[in-house]
């Protein structure tokens, strides 16, 4: 068995060779999947680029170090050669305050659009007791280029029915079509990066399953896979199938409730009672396997907390032979009904070569017919033990994925039988756990595949009883911005059903870091958004 | 071909008229057996170590030291019910667990608990109702988990040290056991004297003790 | 004398168990319980009984403040207040058990306040001043403008078959006789009471609740009575129209209350069994479909009252 470990290369580059080597892989069809960002202290910014090569059958791993000074952080933006860097470069900036060069659109991603106004104030750090968030109204307009002035702008959020959680999409519309889309992330921010920093390895562990609800245990088992990557053990076969059963079920869990959720954002509130109602069978599943409904703790360093033995997979097995009778009735339901489909079919067309362009992942670029998963290119826990397929649909839009979630909850009811009838026929004195010796200095990566598309961490090692740093990259982040382009040009009905089709997690995206508020990186930037909220505005006209 | 399947499936719909909702009666459906249950801590065998709040990974557990009393506490709400706490006790004292609560003719299966109606919940069991929704019960002020332990005092000046009498006492049991006969014997002496005696006093005391650094071998 | 001047109270209260028994139809379909009809022991603090369900809520809405956005104009006020008399005049032209005012043009009186009070509902959600209003009072008007040709034709081939213009003398049960006119009288009634293919103007995940998106308070438990009489005028009309057998005394009356009742099981039936249209698909399709069956109703009038 390959472990990801194994296809994992880190390569340096100087700030000069970053635009001619990052062109070369992009013309060899490299994906730009994450770039991030450390502070290394008096070393400068490390920037980290994350590359894999979708079309190589077992998927390679690059990732292109470049180290900027401290005095002088400035790195070339890859935006203009790909769109894929873009929402990763404006978290950079926002983050580390490097100055990324020539970035097409440089505007806050996470912060306020005023917050340069509200916090450039002088008194704020002479006098430490002024309040420390600044509620005057602000100074200027918000440098936000989506108020172009015939149009009238609609919001959706920060609360708003279509949207399950907290951000900001503001629309400017002309007779209901939408002219222009912007996204404002960050209402859910909660530092967990830089809190995973402070406290050791099994702290950490339950503070990634609090990422994101839907995805806990493809959290935690890609934090624990990079982990282990770093101490470089062999984890034990049963262990392995138990994290393929749990996360296969949370697949299923999540894609039901996905499809339920689609249907109530076109209006049909009964699709969701439904799925919900077998979306019970699952959770009943895992309340047996673990005590709890949602977040179980069953991952750990080395394997699995909870043991699943043959009664619990009997259980298990019983329950899901009646949801495959039930669910294939849902589905029949659901895909009845003419209105529905008129709904979504033509609806948030993203055509194949858009999106590699755009580097889609998850039900996205696998309803555009692109046969890229995980599961199959890096093959994690026992995804290579058993047998299945991946699922693509050719509609490229809605409609097909759509198609795609309820054909990969077909495949995920056979991988967890297959997986429960394993897990029955193994002796129960098996060891769940395997020991772990001292955790060297090192770096590990690890990729996998949860319900909305790749989910990827990047741990660093220092010896230490706490890692040097945590990066994670969830399947939204690229997805989101990809959102904004599908809705553009349609119907404003057509907005929630693209939301939906795509199924964003804005909570996991709003994962994250630390604000380094330097003063003049913040006057910098301000006079750049300004540049740049002109340009568009008259491009928009 | 395409209708019929089309009515079909508006039928199967329609059918949901006539069955059964779907909705659990009551307020619960069951509790698994998995389920952790509440911390338990056999105040017996706690010693105040720490280790479990050093373990605890959402803030639960806390030490608080107060007029020579150390108390190890756990707050129910705020606990994950992780039990990795349990793991690590070096003395095995804490325990995740309803089983006290339980009656024992209640049968010993999957469901165990099916509650239809208040009246149905067996009298015992009530008290496990009241824990298990714990946010249906604002009012009632979060339970907290509590052990006292008296803290060590220094025999010679009086200054209370941050360690439980009981933790020495444990501490010096099993140090000993370890050790062969005669060299525990000299231990034993040494222990005695400095073990319990805050670091200050015990460099004052050094040289009256003479408790210069032995080899066993 | 018919005591024709009960109709509006007749209506607020049947409204509202019609109301209860919409909620829990659908709530069956759904595979849930509904609002209970006997609430179990535990929870007889909350309620004894969820019937009066829809009742309680407008009486909550009127116990809350009003709170009126600054952009609002005076229209925001008076709108619902317009609105609700629109619809409370309209008692007394609708049949209930066959005791209506008396007036020989009772249609085309019934036509213009049913309209009047969308209008009015139109005129106060733009008159808050909310984009999202303002969005659902565009889509509320093509709306409009594609349905009232079905609804009126509808309704105009019966009158064609009585040569009356007056709602009572032509009652009946026209559904065997007519069954087009009642099938486009019938998606009429979706389209102005909101319904699920037809809820696009108040379509909840996209422009939040439309029209009443800055209502709240008095003035939304205003709204809220005038739709539970609506509820009652337009099922009343479709039960008087179609399902109706004569008779007199506490047989109309039980005549009478099975129709709404068949009527409103079709109604939740049909919201819950479809999602919701685009509007540019609702407003094909409404010109298509409904205005087609009411042409044909109007043909087979024609033919039944001339030719046969």
């Amino acid at each position: 068995m390959s472990k990801q470990s194994d296809l994992f290369k880190v390569q340096d580059v100087s700030r000069e060779n970053l635009i001619p080597e990052v062109t070369d892989l992009m013309n060899s069809g490299a994906r730009l999947m994450y770039a991030s960002g450390v502070d290394r202290g008096v070393f400068g910014f490390q920037l980290d680029y994350h590359f894999c090569f979708d079309d190589e059958a077992k998927s390679r791993y690059l990732l292109l170090r470049a180290l900027v000074k401290r005095n002088e952080p400035t790195i070339p933006s890859l935006t203009p050669i790909t769109t894929q860097a873009d929402w990763a470069e404006r978290e950079i900036i926002e983050f580390l305050g490097v100055k990324v060069e020539d970035h097409p659109d440089p505007r806050h991603l996470w912060l306020p659009l005023n917050w340069d106004d509200t916090h450039a104030k002088p008194d704020l750090e002479q006098n430490p007791e002024s309040k420390r968030i600044n509620t005057d109204s602000p100074k200027k307009p918000p440098s936000d280029h989506i108020f172009i002035q015939p149009l009238s702008v609609v919001p959706y959020g920060p609360y708003h029915p279509a949207l399950i959680e907290s951000n900001f999409l503001k629309m400017s519309v002309e007779d209901e079509t939408v002219i222009d889309a912007d996204l404002k992330l960050g209402f859910n921010h909660r530092s967990i990066i830089k809190l995973m920093e402070r406290r050791d390895y099994y702290k950490d562990i339950y503070l990634s399953e609090r990422i994101c609800g839907f995805c806990n245990v493809h959290h935690t088992l890609t934090f624990v896979m990079a982990v282990e990557n770093i101490l470089g053990i062999e984890i034990p076969q049963k262990a392995n199938y138990i994290r393929t059963l749990l996360g296969e079920l949370e697949r299923m869990k999540s894609h039901l409730l996905a499809i339920g959720l689609l249907g109530e954002l076109t209006g049909f509130k009964t699709m969701l009672m439904h799925s919900l109602r077998l979306r019970e069978e699952i959770l009943d599943s895992l309340e047996v396997i673990s005590g709890q409904r949602i977040s179980h703790g069953a991952m750990t360093l080395g394997g699995v907390k909870i043991d699943i033995t043959p009664v619990h997979a009997d259980f298990i097995r019983s329950r899901l032979k009646s949801l495959k009778a039930s669910v294939s009735e849902f589905f029949e339901q659901y895909l009845a009904n003419d209105i529905l489909i008129d709904r979504l079919k033509n609806v948030g067309h993203l055509s194949p070569a858009d999106a590699r362009t755009y580097g889609a992942v998850g039900p996205l670029v696998r309803g555009s017919g692109h046969p890229f998963d995980v599961r199959k290119q890096f093959p994690y826990a026992a995804y290579e033990d058993v047998s299945w397929e991946v699922i693509t649909e050719n509609g490229a839009d809605s409609l097909a994925r759509l198609k795609v979630r309820m054909r990969e909850f077909m495949v995920s009811l056979d991988i967890c039988e297959q997986c429960c009838d394993i897990l029955r026929s193994v002796p129960s004195s098996s060891p769940i756990v395997s020991t772990m010796s001292e955790l060297p200095c090192g770096e590990g990566v690890a990729k996998t595949e949860p319900p909305r598309g790749e989910l990827l961490y990047h741990v660093a090692s220092n010896g230490t009883n706490t890692p040097e740093f945590v990066r994670l990259r969830v399947p939204t982040f690229p997805n989101a911005p990809i959102l904004l382009r599908l809705i553009k040009g349609g119907n404003i009905a057509d907005v929630p059903v693209v939301i939906g089709s795509i199924d964003p997690c804005f909570s996991c995206t709003d994962r994250a870091t630390v604000v380094q508020a330097n003063k003049e990186i913040i006057i910098q930037k301000s006079s750049k958004t300004n540049e740049s909220g002109e340009r568009i505005k008259r491009g928009g006209k | 071909m395409k209708k019929v399947s089309q009515m079909r499936a508006f039928g199967s719909l329609l059918s949901w008229l006539y069955k059964k909702p779907a909705t659990v009666d009551g307020l619960f459906g069951f509790i698994a057996p998995a389920s952790r249950g509440f911390p338990k801590r056999n105040s017996d065998l706690c010693t105040g170590c720490g280790a479990c709040n050093e373990r605890c990974s959402s803030g639960a557990t806390s030490i608080a030291d107060k007029d020579a009393i150390r108390t190890m506490s756990i707050d129910t709400l705020r606990c994950i019910f992780c039990a990795r706490c349990a793991d690590i006790c070096p003395e095995g004292a804490l325990d995740f667990t309803f089983k006290s609560e339980i009656p024992d003719n209640v049968p010993d299966n999957m469901y165990f608990f099916g509650i239809t109606d208040s009246k149905e919940i067996p009298e015992i069991s009530k008290g496990i109702v009241r824990h298990i929704c714990l946010s249906h019960t604002i009012d009632e002020q979060s339970q907290s988990i509590e052990t006292t332990l008296p803290l060590q005092k220094c025999p010679v000046c009086g200054e209370i040290l941050p360690v439980s009498e009981k933790f020495l006492e444990v501490v010096s049991q099993r140090t000993l056991e370890h050790l062969q006969p005669d060299a525990a014997e000299i231990v034993r002496e040494d222990m005695k004297k400095y073990l319990r005696t805050c670091i200050s006093c015990r460099r004052e005391m050094s040289k009256e003790w003479n408790t210069y650094p032995r080899k066993f071998i | 004398m018919d005591p024709f001047w009960l109709n509006p109270i007749i209506a607020f209260f049947c409204g509202i168990f019609l109301s209860f028994f919409f909620r829990k139809v659908n709530a069956r379909i759904q595979g849930r319980r509904g609002p209970l009809i006997i609430v179990p022991q535990s929870l007889h603090d909350i309620n004894h009984s969820k019937v009066l369900q829809p009742l309680y809520d407008i009486l909550k809405l009127f116990s809350k403040k009003t709170i009126i956005p600054t952009a609002a104009r005076s229209l925001f006020i008076l709108s619902p207040v317009f609105a609700f008399l629109c619809a409370f005049t309209a008692c007394f032209f609708v049949p209930v058990a066959g005791i209506a005012y008396v007036y020989p043009f009772s249609l085309v009186i019934l036509f213009y306040l049913l309209m009047g009070e969308l209008l009015f509902e139109i005129v106060g959600g733009i008159a808050s001043g909310s984009l999202f209003s303002v969005i659902g009072g565009v889509r509320e008007v093509e709306l409009l403008l594609a349905n009232e040709l079905p609804f009126i034709l509808g309704t105009f081939a019966l009158a064609i078959s009585y040569n009356t213009l007056s709602i009572q003398e032509m009652m009946g049960f026209h559904i065997l006789t007519n069954p087009f006119a009642a099938i486009a009288l019938f998606l009429a009634i979706l389209v102005k009471l909101h319904m699920k293919p037809f809820d696009i103007s108040e379509a909840e995940s996209e422009i939040v609740s439309g029209l009443t998106t800055e209502y709240n308070g008095k003035l939304l438990g205003l709204l809220d009575a005038t739709k539970i009489i609506m509820l009652f005028v337009l099922v009343a009309l479709f039960a008087g129209l179609f399902l109706w057998v004569p008779a007199t005394g506490l047989a109309a009356w039980f005549i009478f209350l099975a129709g709404i009742g068949a009527t409103v099981l079709m109604l939740a039936i049909v919201h819950s069994l479809f999602s919701r249209f685009r509007i540019d698909q609702a407003t094909r399709w409404l010109l298509k479909v409904p205005l087609a069956l009411s042409i044909i109703a109007v043909i087979l009038a024609v033919v039944q009252r001339y030719v046969l």
